[in-house]
Formats: C-alpha cells, structure tokens, sequence
C-alpha cells in the first residue's frame, strides 16, 4: 500500500515529473500521428504504385499461345482468376474528326492514356473493375446524380442503351471519371483514339513500318478507382475491339492479370508459377508481383516510414532519459525518507517498488495523454489541417505534389499497441537502475544524510 | 569484557544483545565503536544508554534495531538471533517488533501528520488488508495523536509543525505498530528544555499506562536520572550499571 501511496505524493508534489509525463504523451503522440500518417501515405502511394496491376503479371514470350498460357496458369495452385490484357498506349480526344463539336480547346485538350483490352466476364473475377464502375458514392457532392456517367449494366459494361444509331454503331469503351471531367466526357459522348501500329516483317520499306490508327468510339460509362492517377490516364475496351484498332495479330496478348487466393503467399505462388513454366513446352514467361514491378518506389516510401519511426524513436529515448534523471534527482532528494521507511520495515523490494512505480506512472500517464491525443488527431487530421490553413495561411499538405486530395491516415492498433508496450517498458528499464540505487542504500548511512 | 550482569530477578528480557563488534573503516583507519558489547533489555522498563560523543550510543540503538547488522555478536528475542536474519526477514522483524524515534524527527514531509503515522501499518499491511482495515487503522492513528495531544494538528505537514509536534507524530508513528520495544535516539537533542519535559513526560507515561518498554539513547542528565536503569558505553564497552526500582 504504502508503495503506491508514497509514489502518487512523491510525483505529486512536484513539477518535473509533470514535465517528462509532457515529453512521453508529446512522444507517443507524434510517434502515433506520424507513423498512422506515414501508413497513409504508403496506402495511397501502393495503390497508386499498384495502378490497375495484378497480383501477378505473367508477360508471355512466345506469341499466338495465349489459351495456352491461361490454361496453364489455371492449373497453378493458389491462383483464382486470370483475365488476358492487350496494352496499347494512345491519344485520346473529344474532337479529332472535325465533327460539329469540336472546339479550339478541345483540340488542345489530348491527353495520353493506357488503354487496356479486357474480357469483361474474365476481368470482373481478377480485379476490381467491377466495383469501379459503380463507385461514385463518394464523390456525391462533387458531381451529382451519378446516372449520366454510370454504365448501364456493370456486368457487360461496353453496352449502352441508345435510341441514337449513330451512338449504337460505334464500338464502346469505358474511362475513367477524372479523365471524362478534363475532357468533357459522359456516357454517350464521342471519344477520338489515335494509337500507331509497328510492321516488323522483313521487307517492308521504313516509310511503311510505322503507321497512326485512329478511330471514333463512344463512352458506354465512366469508373472511379479513387486514385487520381488511375482515374486520368486508363481507358479500358473489349479486348478484341483493341487487337482490331491496333493492328495487333492475332492472338497476341500484353501480359496475363492473375489474382491470388491470398496474397500474402504471392511470393510463393510466384515461384510456383514460374516452375510451371519452366516445365511446359512452349510457354516461357515472365513473372512478377506487381511489388517486384514497383520495387525500388515502394522500398523508398517504406524506408522513409523506418527513418521517420528511427527518429521518433530517439524522442521517446529522450523523455525516457528524463524519467531516468528525474528519478536519480528523486532518489537523492528522498535519501532520508527512504531511511525513514527502512526504520519502519520496509524491504528492499518495497523501496524498489516505489521507485519503479514513479516511472510506471509517469510513462502510463503520459502514454495515455499520448494515445488520446494521437488518436484524436488521427481522426482528425484533415480539419486541423484545413484550420492552420485557413487561420495562419500554413499549408502543411499540397494535393497537388501528392496524387490524393486528403491527408491520408491509416492507424494500425499493432503499431499503437507496439509504441505504448515500448515506452511503458523503456521508462520502467530507465525507472529500474536509480530504483535499484535506492533500494541498496544503507538505512544508517540514509538517515544521516543530510 | 562486558560488565553487565545477568539480572537476578527473572524477569522477561525483550532483547538482549551479546559480544557485539563493529568496526568502521576511516579512510585507512579502522576504528572499533563496539567491541564486545553486552547487554539486556527487560520488558516495561525504561532504559538510559549514556556515553559521550562518538562513544558508539546510536550505532548500538541501529544494531538494536536490525537497521545495522553487528561484525560479531547477536541480538535475540525469545532466543532466536535476529541479526542474523537475512535483510528481509529483518525488515519484517523490525516493523514487527521495533519503534524507532529519533532526534531529528524523520517525518516524510510530503505527508500530513495522521498520513505519516498510517505510513507505518502501511508497509506492515498488503495492499487489500491495508485497504479493508483502513478505517480501523486511521481510528488508531487519530487516538494515538489524541493521547499525545496532538490531535488538533493531523492534517499538517512537517514543515508546518513545531519541533515538540514533529516529535509527537514520531512517536504516534511509532507506537502504531504496537512494538515491543520504543528505541529513542536522543529524542529531546533537538528540543527546548520545556518542550523536551513534555516529550519526556509523554515518554514515562506510555510506560506507566501501556508498559511500553522504552531504551533512551541520551546524553542528558535529566533523562538518566529518569531511567529505570542506566549503562554506560565507554571505549566499546557497558562500564557502569544503575538499577533502579523498576
């Protein structure tokens, strides 16, 4: 009893332990609100790392073999889908045709886009197309009543239902919502695509390897995948639309999209596959996880994240040392009392106890002012941002630099629990030693001190 | 050699310390305090150590109290050496057994005065037993500063008391713990003549109405006079013995 009693009036009954309480809920603060943060950024930057990227990409290199390939990779163990994609790279317009519509500005306003040919009914079990067509709950406010952009059926979303035959006859594609915001685009809206076509075969005069393709399309509907750059710079259309707009030969495919069961065991489903391929006759491949395509990027946001938590780190090694000082001030200020207690009775584990329980409080205190603060500004870290702004014209975060709109937080309860575990134990370790020093004080000696 | 008799008369020793040694190192000096220092203590007598400066009073009242333990020699009750005892054990034994107070008070100034007298149950209880007989105990605490007369300060601190006062809840912190024997180390040094009669007083009449046994660590004259008994420490050694009528 009269350890916990004597360390609530010890700490009470001054100011400095108050202030390393301060430095441990400042440190676990920041340390809570930069790594969630940080955990944000790299979210958002692996979503837009990961772009519209498989789990795995099989990039087959050997051609005309493509239901080779998706038998092959059917067969694999932990792989659930697999959707064949045809790349092209194209320039895409509201107005190169000359039509009634086309204004100056339209002209200007090209933007380059990946196009991706897919098969809709292999697409929809890969990836998450599906649901992007259907994902403007969001942004409501922003553009409305979403009908005049939304496919009509996500299930074959190249469809679109028109009394126009004009508008029927045209092949469909489907873009995404920001690019169709730039270029004035809704479903129905004539869409302009010029890509080019390469002619390697032997024999063919260079004026004729190289030629442009154009062709007008219509927007069966808009997606929305929530990252910006995804949003800007993709186009997807039925993938045998595409192989006839490029030129591409037949049967030719860009690269194999494969969704994993989990893909926490991508690594080892990527070993596998590459085994099946090294086995097959006449169906090598290349193939990556869409991190290994990434790799350098991700290991730098992810290294910032370390550096950032190494940092903090030294913070909480700071207000520790503060707890440990503060206790060796304690403990030669206290040299008398704890003769006292050693007149009274009290066991060497019971001074030690004391001690060690002045830097449990500290740290537990302070970790809690810490947790809630961090939490609290966590949740929400966009209005105190949007206040600095408005009130002292600080801006803290340019959306423009980053390809989000909003600062990103992603609280992880292990990482949190992993800070207050660490602090609470740092500052008891720290408590331990000036305790110990106390506890082995001779009582004579204690009492004559002066 | 000690020259301290056995008593003749079979009274109940509360402690009795025996061929007690202790030496302290002086830089490359090593100086003897206590060299085979015997004695008694017998229950509800008041008993006087006297000696002069350095003469080794407050080491053999630590010694008595198991906060120091001897070179050689042994401090028992009821036959069991307590000196021996490993730190714990004495710790215990000395919570249960041993008041001490001292000349300059030794009051935890955080505390008010009813709180450093509860101190002491404190480290005697566990947490739940503490908790589940603290209104007995602090009942206790208010009684025993009432029957010193200090019951009229219990919510001050040490700094805001006077010697006397401070003295007073030293004592009631003391007796709390109900122990066998009170051991005063120069308990009036630090006071004025009158209020160190009043503590005096106090001191007697706790060992006329509860037979606290009590040892006296005193340079005083008046106090030795008071005394049951007397002994004198001289270079290591009891020389003199006074019995008085107990």
């Amino acid at each position: 009893m009269y350890r916990i009693f004597l360390s609530i009036k010890y700490l009470s009954s001054r100011i400095i332990p108050f202030l390393a309480m301060f430095a441990v809920a400042l440190g676990v603060m920041s340390m809570i609100v930069v790594i969630s943060v940080m955990n944000g950024f790299i979210v958002q930057t692996r979503v837009i790392a990961r772009g519209t990227l498989a789990d795995l990409t099989v990039t087959p290199l050997v051609t005309n073999a493509s239901q080779h390939y998706l038998d092959l990779i059917r067969t694999a163990p932990k792989v659930k889908a697999v959707s064949p994609h045809l790349v092209r790279q194209a320039l895409v317009s509201t107005g190169f045709s000359g039509h009634a519509a086309t204004t100056h500005k339209q002209l200007r306003e090209l933007s380059f886009v990946t196009v991706l040919g897919i098969d809709p009914a292999l697409e929809r079990l890969a990836s998450d197309f599906e649901r992007y067509l259907a994902n403007f709950e969001e942004v409501r406010d922003e553009i409305g009543d979403p009908r005049p952009w939304q496919v009509d059926d996500v299930k074959e979303p190249f469809s679109l239902e028109t009394e126009d035959r004009r508008r029927a006859a045209y092949p469909k594609v489907v873009v995404g919502l920001e690019l169709a915001k730039r270029l004035g685009i809704r479903k129905g809206t004539f869409v302009d695509l010029m890509t080019y076509a390469i002619n390697d075969e032997p024999g063919v005069p260079l004026e004729d390897k190289f030629s442009v393709l154009h062709e007008k399309f219509v927007c069966a509907g808009v997606f929305r995948s929530g990252s910006f750059e995804i949003d800007l710079g993709f186009l997807y259309m039925p993938l045998e639309q595409l192989r006839s707009f490029s030129n591409a030969p037949k049967d030719d495919i860009s690269e194999f999209a494969v969704t994993l069961e989990d893909y926490l065991f991508s690594d080892q489903a990527k070993e596998e596959l590459q085994e099946l391929f090294m086995t097959s006759q006449g169906a090598t491949a290349i193939v990556e996880t869409w991190e290994d395509k990434e790799s350098i990027f991700l290991s730098a946001v992810d290294n910032e994240k370390r550096i950032m938590a190494v940092i903090l780190f030294f913070f909480l090694l700071f207000a520790c040392f503060a707890i440990f000082i503060i206790l060796n001030m304690m403990v030669r200020e206290k040299t008398r009392d704890i003769g006292i207690l050693n007149s009274l009775g009290a066991t060497f584990g019971g001074i030690l106890q004391i001690f060690v329980m002045n830097a449990l409080i500290i740290s537990i205190v302070g970790a809690t002012i810490g947790l809630v603060g961090g939490v609290l500004i966590c949740e929400n870290v966009n209005a105190i941002e949007q206040f600095l702004k408005n009130a002292f014209g600080l801006v803290i975060f340019k959306p423009d630099v980053y390809a989000f709109d909003r600062l990103p937080v992603d609280m992880r309860t292990d990482e949190v629990v992993t800070i207050i575990v660490l602090t609470i134990g740092l500052s008891a370790i720290s408590g331990l030693f000036p305790a110990f020093r106390a506890a082995r004080l001779d009582p004579v000696e204690a009492l004559r001190y002066e | 050699m000690s020259d301290l008799r056995p008593s003749p008369e079979s009274r109940d020793v509360v402690l009795e310390a025996s061929g007690i040694d202790k030496s302290f190192v002086l830089g490359s000096q090593k100086i003897d305090v206590l060299k085979q220092a015997s004695m008694k203590v017998y229950r509800g007598e008041i008993l006087a150590i006297v000696g002069s400066s350095g003469s080794g009073k407050s080491t053999l009242l630590h010694i008595l109290g198991l906060l120091d333990p001897p070179d050689a020699g042994s401090v028992s009750r009821l036959g069991k050496d307590l000196a021996a005892l490993p730190r714990r054990e004495r710790a215990l034994a000395r919570n249960a057994y041993i008041g001490f107070v001292f000349q300059f008070y030794h009051l935890i100034p955080e505390l008010t005065a009813v709180q450093n007298v509860l101190i002491n149950p404190m480290i005697r209880q566990s947490f739940v037993t503490y908790l589940k007989t603290r209104r007995r105990q602090k009942a206790r605490a208010l009684e025993l500063l009432d029957y010193l007369k200090i019951g009229n300060r219990l919510q001050h601190r040490p700094p805001q008391l006077s010697g006397g006062e401070r003295q007073r809840v030293a004592i009631a912190r003391a007796l709390i713990g109900e122990p066998e024997i009170l051991l005063c180390d120069e308990p009036t040094g630090n006071l004025d003549r009158r209020t160190a009669n009043e503590i005096l007083d106090l001191i007697w009449r706790l060992n006329a109405e509860r037979q606290q046994t009590v040892v006296i660590v005193t340079h005083d004259d008046h106090v030795a006079e008071r005394a049951h008994r007397v002994v004198e420490l001289f270079d290591g050694q009891f020389r003199r013995v006074e019995t008085a009528p107990a």
